[in-house]
């Protein structure tokens, strides 16, 4: 999408909405308030068996700023510290300036989760993730990425309610992925790319002036359930090459039910999201082929309500997840995977979880079946 | 090429359609407040913290802490500004 086109747009959406914007007239720009700042975060250690391969340990510690310099004003960043290979690497997960402008709707700068789909954004960390690993396809973490973990540009987000109906919103104009045309030497697949055909997802930088545009509707008809729905649309292709106009585009569907129930004495917790990635066929090698990807993932979680506060700290979960590659891209090997696990909470962000996975790759000369266990221990403050 | 340019047309309606939602909230707006009204803060407090990870007791922050960690839990949730000070007024009061 053209820059101009998506910035106006915008800015058409936040004109339409303005008459419900001011019933709030309360001010707190002035930085002379209360500044407020807090460190938060968590930690984890993993634990990883798996058939065929060396077991290990890994672990991460993921410091949280938070910054209330007035009250219209927010600042959040989060760093990611982890070891790879002997050597302790620094990310920034995010690091956003937002200004909450009136009761319905906050804007956001810099880089921020992507808003699309609700793992990313609210249930990846360690300390929320029902699991020590996360549902294939999400980020590069596990799996190949199909959609961006962050994004670096600019949001408007905001809820409200209309009688009990609950509904949330976010759009924003971000860099965009790239498409991948010739193997990058040394390049990881941690939140970044595979192979050739694949969307590159390290967007701190973009390859081309048309910005990615895209965002979420969200509705809650009751307070247990929400139900949202999340797209984005990025020209991938470099501006000086003959793929310029090659675009992708990603379709999100997602479902979280919450729920204390009476007769299951105990709390559910259903989610589901699907994830569908398409890049345009420009009919030029070599990427003159059907780019489809889709990813997903449901997964069942119950905390027992009754007896001793001991047997009502475990938690059972279920997941089932998998990832579908197109059949021309290099790393294709479509991979679907069975998960039970068990968790105990001895604080309400402390968690110790065990796992046995049943990972099924679906190679060209019939099924392979892996297990892995895997346990973690996380702390959220 | 001309496959690729079809593909404008769909993002033109998806912006369509978030234009329209944000203009139904508009008009609806002050309808929301009144309902909105009616629910207390703890009430606002279990039907939204624990959508996505545990509840913590008001007793795990200070009251400054819990300022900064509604105003966090705002923008992440999609809460408005009145439901997030309900909220806020709650902790503080069972703090």
């Amino acid at each position: 999408m053209k820059p101009f086109v998506a910035t106006i747009s915008i800015l058409a959406m936040l004109l339409i909405a303005q008459p419900a914007f001011a019933q709030d007239s309360r001010s707190g720009t002035s930085f002379t308030d209360q500044s407020k700042f807090m460190l938060a975060g968590f930690g984890f250690v993993n634990a990883v068996d798996q058939k065929g391969e060396i077991s290990s340990f890994q672990m991460g510690f993921n410091p949280i700023l938070l910054w209330q310099p007035s009250r219209k004003f927010f600042f959040e960043s989060e760093l990611e510290f982890a070891i790879e290979e002997g050597v302790t690497e620094v990310t920034l997960e995010y690091a956003q300036l937002l200004f909450l402008a009136n009761r319905y709707v906050t804007f956001g700068g810099g880089k921020f989760l992507n808003p699309t789909n609700v793992f990313m954004e609210r249930l990846h960390p360690a300390w929320i993730n029902k699991f020590p690993d996360m549902p294939f396809g999400l980020g590069g973490h596990s799996g190949v990425p199909i959609l961006a973990s962050t994004q670096v540009g600019v949001q408007a987000r905001g809820g409200i309610s209309m009688g009990s109906i609950r509904f949330g919103y976010a759009a924003y104009m971000s860099n965009g992925p790239s498409i991948v045309v010739e193997e990058e030497a040394g390049e990881g697949h941690a939140h970044g790319s595979a192979g050739v055909g694949t969307a590159n997802f390290n967007n701190t930088s973009d390859n081309n002036g048309d910005k990615a545009f895209g965002g979420r509707v969200a509705v809650l008809p009751w307070r247990t359930l929400e139900i949202g729905y999340g797209f984005e649309t990025a020209a991938v292709g470099d501006a000086s090459t003959e793929f310029k106009d090659v675009r992708s585009r990603n379709n999100v569907v997602d479902l979280n039910y919450v729920d204390d129930l009476s007769f299951l004495r105990g709390r559910l917790d259903v989610r589901g999201q699907v994830v569908w990635l398409d890049i345009d066929n420009p009919d030029v090698h070599p990427l003159e082929f059907d780019n489809s990807s889709v990813a997903g993932y449901g997964q069942l979680a119950f905390r027992p309500g009754i007896g001793k506060a001991f047997v009502q700290n475990f938690e059972f979960v279920a997941r089932y997840d998998f990832q579908d590659l197109p059949s021309q891209v290099e790393e294709n090997v479509d991979v679907e995977r069975i998960s039970l696990g068990l968790n105990y909470w001895f604080s309400p962000a402390g968690v110790l979880k065990m796992a046995v996975e049943n990972i099924t790759r679906k190679e060209m000369l019939g099924d392979e079946n892996d297990y892995r266990v895997v346990g973690q221990f996380s702390l959220g403050f | 090429m001309a496959i690729i340019r079809k593909s404008y047309f769909k993002y033109v309606a998806g912006i369509t359609c978030l234009g329209a939602l944000l203009a139904m909230f508009a008009l609806l707006g002050c309808t929301a407040s009144r309902q909105l009204a009616a629910k207390p803060g703890a009430q606002l407090w279990g039907e939204n913290w624990g959508r996505c990870h545990n509840i913590r007791t008001p007793s795990s922050y200070s009251d400054a802490q819990w300022e900064i960690v509604v105003t966090h839990m705002r923008t992440r949730a999609n809460l408005t500004s009145d439901e997030a000070d309900k909220i806020l007024e709650f902790l503080k009061a069972a703090n």
